[in-house]
């Protein structure tokens, strides 16, 4: 229990600074990812709560992986905020894949407001047992 | 528990980079680990957030209060967590949100590459000015965010009204 009380802080969302210029007046945000490898593939978690399935798109292009959520605006406009922690805005972020990505075949789901990847590696980079002649 | 200690694995503290010797396996480990941190290149700042890692394993979820005429909403933002993972109460006038979350996603045989995301358990409790009826809160859970409405009390409601302003 005491390392509960050590660090109540609430990590901070992290807002995306741009240079451009962009046409929704929504903030956007970074969505806190983790990443594991297996043998196989790279698996990519993404978190973004309060995005529905239908409004996330993952697209691939020149080698980057573009993910953005989009979040639904409607049920907070009659609401008149008292205490915030967080607030909302879309979550977009890119990562660039390298030769070692099957990119045909990655594969993307969601569930609870996270967002999962398949990245597989291409057959090279898995590892293999030689046969012995 | 230390849920860092089973997590990350600093690649700069690997053996491999530690030694300076210069064994052929070693510098086959840090070929493979050079391979491997090849496989990204980000855009949004992995780099910087790299030693952020340790607060990563304490999870306080954020919270957002507000109102409109009915009541007060509380949200919770709890991504990967579901209904049955969270526990909410009502007593004197405080909310209490308990849940643990977990990695459930992972299996033993992978290796956690980066982490960002917090796990653990968890409990907050959010005192509510107004009064208002216990009976019936209500909560529901969608997407990853916990939605919690508190109807306002009669009482409370008519103490809004409109006082007419009179000519003198």
């Amino acid at each position: 229990m005491a390392e509960e009380k050590k660090d109540l802080a609430v990590n901070e969302k992290k807002e995306i600074e741009t240079k451009k210029e962009h046409t929704t007046p929504l903030k956007r945000y970074l969505p806190a990812t983790d990443i594991v490898e297996t043998e196989q593939e790279l698996l990519l978690y993404m978190d973004m709560p309060g995005v529905d399935k239908e409004n996330v798109t993952v697209k691939l292009e020149k080698n980057v992986l573009q993910v953005d959520g989009m979040i639904e605006t409607k049920p907070y406009s009659e609401l008149k905020p008292l205490y915030t922690e967080y607030n909302i805005g879309n979550y977009t972020r890119q990562f660039e894949l390298s030769n070692k990505i099957d990119q045909s075949k990655i594969e993307a789901s969601m569930k609870d407001g996270v967002l999962s990847l398949v990245l597989p590696k291409v057959a090279e980079m898995q590892p293999r047992s030689i046969q012995i002649n | 528990m230390a849920l860092r200690d089973l997590v990350i694995r600093n690649r700069n503290s690997s053996p491999a980079e530690r030694s300076s010797l210069n064994h052929p396996f070693e510098s086959f480990q840090r070929e493979i680990d050079r391979v491997f941190n090849g496989f990204f290149t980000d855009f949004g700042g992995f780099k910087s957030d790299f030693f952020n890692l340790g607060r990563a394993s304490s999870f306080s979820p954020r919270i957002d209060v507000s109102e409109d005429k009915t009541g007060i909403n509380i949200a919770a933002e709890l991504p990967g967590m579901n209904e049955k993972d969270i526990e909410v109460s009502f007593k004197d006038g405080q909310l209490l949100i308990k849940g643990e979350k977990t990695h459930d996603e992972k299996k033993e045989s992978e290796d956690v590459y980066h982490v960002e995301r917090s796990y653990g358990s968890f409990q907050r409790s959010i005192r509510v000015p107004e009064e208002v009826e216990a009976d019936r809160i209500e909560a529901s859970f969608k997407n990853g965010l916990l939605k919690i409405k508190l109807p306002k009390s009669e009482k409370e409601r008519e103490q809004v009204r409109k006082l007419e302003v009179k000519s003198a």
